[in-house]
Order: C-alpha cells, then structure tokens, then sequence
C-alpha cells in the first residue's frame, strides 16, 4: 500500500471550468500528457503559494505572468509520479519435492511412448516366427 | 517474458581454466598438509583437519584466481548506442530511515549532473520512502518539496512512502514497477549512499540501448568519503585492487554476471517479469522474504536469457561504506543472513549453473570463517588426541624417529601467505610500472601503503574471523537480524563501543593463548598471530574507527586514493548541497 506526499494548504482555485487552456498548458511544460484535470486542480490546489516565485497558482489559472514565469511555477508543482504499473508474478524458487519431481515425471512420460511400441511390435514378431 | 537460450559464453574455458587451476592448488596443499599431520602418526581428527584445509584453501585459491585473470584478461568494449537515448529513466533511491539531509544533498548533486546532459528530459527521479520514523518522513517530504521548488523538477522528481515495508528494499522496488514502473524503459537502482555521475549514468543507458539482450548492467562503485583509518584502508584496498578483481570476475561471469544490489542499470519490463520473488515458506532466518534479494535477481534475469553484465570500466560510479569495523560487522551480520538463506534456492529450478555458483560464492564468503575456526580449533586439540610417536615398529632393531617436515609445513605457509599477498604484490607491481603510483600518492607512498594495508588486514583478519563466526551462529540458532539503518556519522567510535561489540573477542583469544601454552606449548607462537589480535581487539578496533588517525594517514600520504588527488566532481556537489542545505535549514529558524 502506497501513498504519494504532498502538501496541504488550500489555496482555493477556481473549479476547472474557469482553469481553461492551464491544463493543457502544465501537461504540455512537464511534458505529462496522462495527468488528468482532476489531478492537476488536487496539485494547484495543494501547492504552495510561497515558493519565492513571482506567481502563485492562482495567477497561473487567471493567466497572468509571461511564458517563462508560467513555465518556472508549473516546473515547481509536486505531481504525482505516472500510474502506469507493470504486472510482477511471483515466482516459487523453492517449490516442494512433489513439484520439482512433477516436471521430471512429465518429460519421463514423455520419453516412454517412444520406446513402446518398438518393444510391442519386436514381441508380436517373435511371436508370428 | 523468456528470452531464447544465448549463445555459449567465452567465460566457460576461463571457469574451467579457473576451476582447473583452484583443484590442482588445493590438491597440492591438502597433499602438503596431510604429509604434514601424518609425520607423528594418523587419527580421525588428521582427516577433520585436512578437509577443512581443503575447503578453506580452495576458497583462498579461487580468491587468487579472479585477481589473476582481472590481471590476465582484458575486456572487449562493450556495443554503445551512438544517439541520444530513446527509452526513459527512472532514477530510484530508496530509503529507510537514513539522514536525510545527506541523502538529499546526493541526489541534488546526482540531479545536477543529469541536468547538465542534454538528454536530461529521459531521466526521472524517485525517492522511494521505507521510513518507519514519522519524525524522518516529516523531514524528507519537507526536503523533497525544497528540491523540487528548488530544481524546478516538478514531474520529474516523486517522492514516495509506503506506510508497511513489506519486503524490503526488494518489496520497495517491486512496489515501484507495479505502480509507475510501465512508464520506463530502464531503471537506475541505487542506494541512500549511491553518488552517480550524469554522463555515467547516460552512458549506461548507451549500452543498455546498444544490446537489446542486456537486462542488467552493473557498475563498479568506487568507495570514497570515509576519513577513519578502517575507512582510509578501506578506500584505498577497493581503489587499487578492486577494478582487477571486477574485472577477473567479469571475465569469469560473462553473460551471467551478478548484481550488487545498486548503481546498475536494469531493463524494467525484463526485472518485472522475471524477478518477483515469493517468500519462502517458514519463518525467518531462513523463511520468510528473501533478504539479500540482488544476486537470486540477476541468477532471474539470467533464468529467463537476460544478459547480466558488470561493465568494471563505468567510472563515476561510487558508494560509501561503513567506516568502522563494528557497523562493517553489523551489515555483514545481515548480509550474512540474507546468503545463508540462499542455501533454500541454490537449487532453484531452471537457474543456470554460474547463477549457481555465485550464489554458492556468497554463501561461502560467510561460511569460510566457520571453517577457518574450526581448523584452528582442530589443530589446537590435534596434539592432545595424538598416538604416541612408535620407534621400535618390529622391522627394524634400531628405533625409527618421526620424519620431520618442517620444510613441508614451511612451504604450506609461505604458499597459503603467497596465495593472499601475490595478486596485490602482482597489483601493485602492475600500477607502478604502468605510471599509476601518482593516483595513489607517488611511488613510495604506495609501496609504504600496501605494507600498511597488509599489515592491517592480517592482523584485522582474526577480528573479522569471529564477527562472521557469530554471524553465522546467530543465524543458524533462528536468531533474526531484523533491518537495522546503517550509521553514517563521521564513522569514529568510543572506546566503550568498541569494548561491548568485542570483549568477547578478547575472552576467546586470552582462553585460547592460555590453553596453548598449558596444553600445547608446542603452537603457542604459532598462534600469535590470531590469539593477540583477539586479545587486543576492543583497542584494535576503536584505534581503527579514529578519524584522528585516519587524517594523519591522509596527511602522510598514506592509503591515498585518485579521489584524494583529483576530488570527484559529484562528490563536492553533494558537499556543497549539503552546505547549502544547512545554510537554508539556519535562515529558517533565524526567520
């Protein structure tokens, strides 16, 4: 079980209809194209206004300041990391006896057929001579 | 996610060549030793000790062999991708409870070094939080939010807590692939004292690009840091032998090399579907979550026909380490459990044979001290259990004397002595007469160095005998050695300290002088050696954790180091970050 740590304070942003091109526009600076709005108002929400800047979130989601202020403030917000998660299976490196031998049992099975017949055949021969 | 069967590695007709040259020392000691012991009649007890002879020197000889062949053989250059990376990068540092302030200073210096390549966007970086102190996590979230406002590294540095440490570092970075790990291509592993440089890093990355097989590359961490004389030694044995040996083991491994756990560079997808590790049924020490999780990791990739290579030629790659003998015992203690756990897997199913061996190599590393022990206690004993010498066996009317061999027992030492002195002696030749004495403080320097260092670790090697010793008795009684946090402090300990971790030492090495010279005068000088450092150990090792002696080392030139010389670019980032850090830490509470 994980949690992502960010901090709190609200700052109290206008809802997303009011945020317009933001967005688009954090996505495209933290180059981030898998963050929702909904993640990005929670992190302009939760982010703190004192970061020495010249902007707070708030003036980011009016618009104000020029491209490079903007781009400065939105490289200080504490997304969180991409969700995108790999499957992990579990593999049993000490399996029980009856497990390791299963295996041996299978390929011994396996072998058998071949040597069959030819015994079968050989004493049907014998048998007709 | 298998891979088909690689092609037949150039390393099988070195392990054999290896193999063969191990066996036919072996015989010849245990030969020597055995025409020794027999000279004043044959017991059971001879065959005890030639046995552990035999192991004991098979391991030393086996030691010997990898210097010699990182002497011998000379590594091809690895394929590199000439462009500027594709894949991705995360970068993981994951923590439990260490200082933070340290541990943020290295990863602002390693993020400054990435953030000066070019391909610097390809490179994210997460701190990947075990802490179980809320005081600690307090503090490292503040940390991470200051670098991130600082760095401007939004999106590009995540900070992470789990709230139960479920498997450890391995239940950390298992953690990781499943929640972020589809978003890259390649990992980074370090550890909290992991410096690494941006362009090796991004050369790693090269190389992982260049071989599409490759699921694991390992770096050669050079020690740097440590100001204690342990430390200094340290430092110095790791720089000056340690790229030979990284190298013959490179030469021995091939394709089926091993992972140290940090600094190396692994392919996500592959680790993901190959490297899961079940508990293993039971309880600890020996049930329970694999400990030392790195080397049945690589013996995994290799399991499913990844390459597993350690590249020793990747500089600026380094680590600290422990700086007294007590916190070197105190890891070893766990990594001693975590090897003697591997004996459940070592039969693992579909494991290749050299993942094998390596595993077998790290369970041995902690078993060899037991042996020693034990033939030294059995030798010890042996005059007391002996038959008395016949002189008249009824062949002849004149007595028949015990044929001395003295000359015999001469040569066993002096080759066993040999064994662990020539690869450094061959080492050190190798650096003078290649120009490299400068990095190591001048020739005379390093001549007085490597007699030093021997010096030291001979008389060190008992201590560190009987630290393994009751590792291995800990472990093999079910005692547990849970997760301590390492200490990196300024690495000096009081004598106090060291007394507690030691007096023990002390008892067993007086008990074992006193009993040669009541019982067995005969060995008592033969015992010296490992009876006086025992007997001095609580002094041996507070003198050697002294930070004091350490610096006057240092300032004779004594175990100096290239970084000594030429200070690594990383390392004095990390210094300045750490600085900066309490500067800032001052100017808040002064506000």
């Amino acid at each position: 079980m994980t949690m992502h740590m960010s901090s709190s304070g609200n700052t109290g942003l206008p809802g997303p209809h009011r945020a317009g091109c933001v967005f688009d526009e954090i996505r495209s600076v933290l180059n981030r194209p898998d963050l929702s709005d909904a993640v990005i108002l929670e992190t302009l929400a939760e982010s703190r206004t004192d970061q020495g800047g010249v902007l707070s979130p708030r003036d980011l989601v009016a618009g104000l300041g020029d491209a490079a202020q903007r781009a400065g403030l939105i490289r200080t917000l504490l997304v969180p990391a991409p969700a995108h998660g790999l499957d992990m299976p579990l593999h049993d490196l000490n399996p029980p006896v009856s497990i390791r031998l299963t295996r041996l049992l299978r390929r011994w099975r396996r072998l058998l057929p071949a040597a069959w017949p030819r015994l079968k055949r050989a004493a049907i021969i014998a048998r007709s001579r | 996610m298998a891979l088909d069967a690689p092609a037949a590695s150039p390393a099988i007709g070195r392990r054999l060549a290896m193999l063969l040259v191990a066996s036919a020392f072996t015989a010849a000691a245990s030969y020597m030793f055995a025409t020794v012991v027999q000279a004043d009649g044959f017991d059971w007890l001879d065959v005890i000790r030639i046995a552990l002879m035999a192991v004991a020197a098979f391991w030393l000889a086996w030691g010997g062999c990898i210097a010699l062949f990182g002497i011998l053989f000379r590594l091809d250059p690895p394929p590199r991708a000439a462009t500027c990376p594709e894949g991705r990068t995360a970068i993981l540092m994951p923590i439990y409870n260490e200082a933070t302030a340290p541990v943020f200073a290295r990863l602002e210096a390693i993020m400054r070094s990435v953030g000066a390549l070019a391909a610097r966007d390809r490179f994210d970086f997460f701190v990947l939080s075990d802490t179980t102190r809320s005081d600690v996590a307090q503090v490292e979230l503040r940390a991470h939010e200051r670098l991130v406002a600082m760095l401007r590294a939004g999106g590009h540095l995540f900070y992470r807590r789990r709230q139960q440490n479920t498997g450890r570092k391995a239940g950390n970075i298992s953690d990781f692939l499943q929640t972020s790990g589809g978003a890259y291509d390649y990992m980074l592993v370090l550890d909290a004292d992991s410096l690494m440089d941006g362009d090796t890093i991004l050369e790693m990355v090269r190389r992982m690009e260049a071989d599409p097989r490759l699921g694991l590359l390992q770096s050669l961490p050079r020690i740097i840091g440590l100001n204690t004389l342990f430390g200094r030694l340290l430092q110095f044995a790791t720089g000056l032998y340690g790229p030979y040996f990284a190298r013959g083991l490179a030469a021995l491994q091939g394709d089926e090399g091993t992972f140290w756990g940090h600094n190396a560079l692994i392919r996500t997808q592959a680790f993901a579907s190959a490297c899961g590790m079940a508990p293993l049924t039971g309880a600890p020490p020996f049930g329970g979550h694999i400990l030392s999780h790195d080397t049945v990791e690589a013996a995994l990739l290799a399991r499913d026909g990844w390459k597993v290579r350690l590249d020793p030629d990747l500089t600026g790659s380094y680590e600290e380490a422990p700086a007294n003998m007590v916190d070197y015992a105190k890891r070893d203690r766990r990594w001693c459990q975590g090897n003697l756990q591997h004996s459940r897997i070592l039969a693992a199913p579909r494991f290749r044979f050299w993942s094998r061996i390596s595993i077998l190599q790290g369970i041995f590393a902690y078993l060899a001290s037991p042996i020693w022990f034990l033939f030294l206690a059995a030798s010890l004993a042996a005059p007391l259990v002996a038959a008395q010498p016949v002189y008249f066996d009824g062949r002849s009317l004149f007595p028949v004397f015990p044929y001395p061999q003295t000359v015999t027992a001469l040569a066993l030492l002096f080759g066993l002595v040999a064994l662990l002195i020539l690869p450094k002696l061959l080492l050190v030749a190798r650096a003078l007469a290649g120009g490299k004495a400068g990095d190591f403080g001048g020739a005379p320097r390093l001549v007085a160095s490597f007699f030093l260092e021997i010096l030291l670790t001979s008389i060190l090697a008992p201590i560190l005998m009987m630290f393994h010793c009751r590792s291995v008795a800990q472990v093999l009684t079910g005692a547990d050695s849970g997760w301590p946090a390492a200490d990196r402090d300024d690495g000096s300990l009081p004598f106090g300290a060291a007394l507690s971790a030691t007096w023990w030492m002390s008892v067993t090495g007086a008990a074992a002088a006193l009993f040669s010279s009541a019982h067995v005068p005969e060995l008592f000088y033969w015992l010296m050696p490992v009876s006086l450092p025992l007997v001095a150990a609580p002094l041996l090792v507070w003198l050697t954790s002294s930070v004091k002696l350490g610096k006057a080392a240092a300032k004779l030139g004594l175990f100096a180091i290239p970084a000594d010389t030429a200070p690594v670019a990383i390392a004095q980032g990390m210094r300045l970050a750490l600085r900066q850090q309490e500067t800032d830490v001052l100017g808040e509470i002064a506000a």
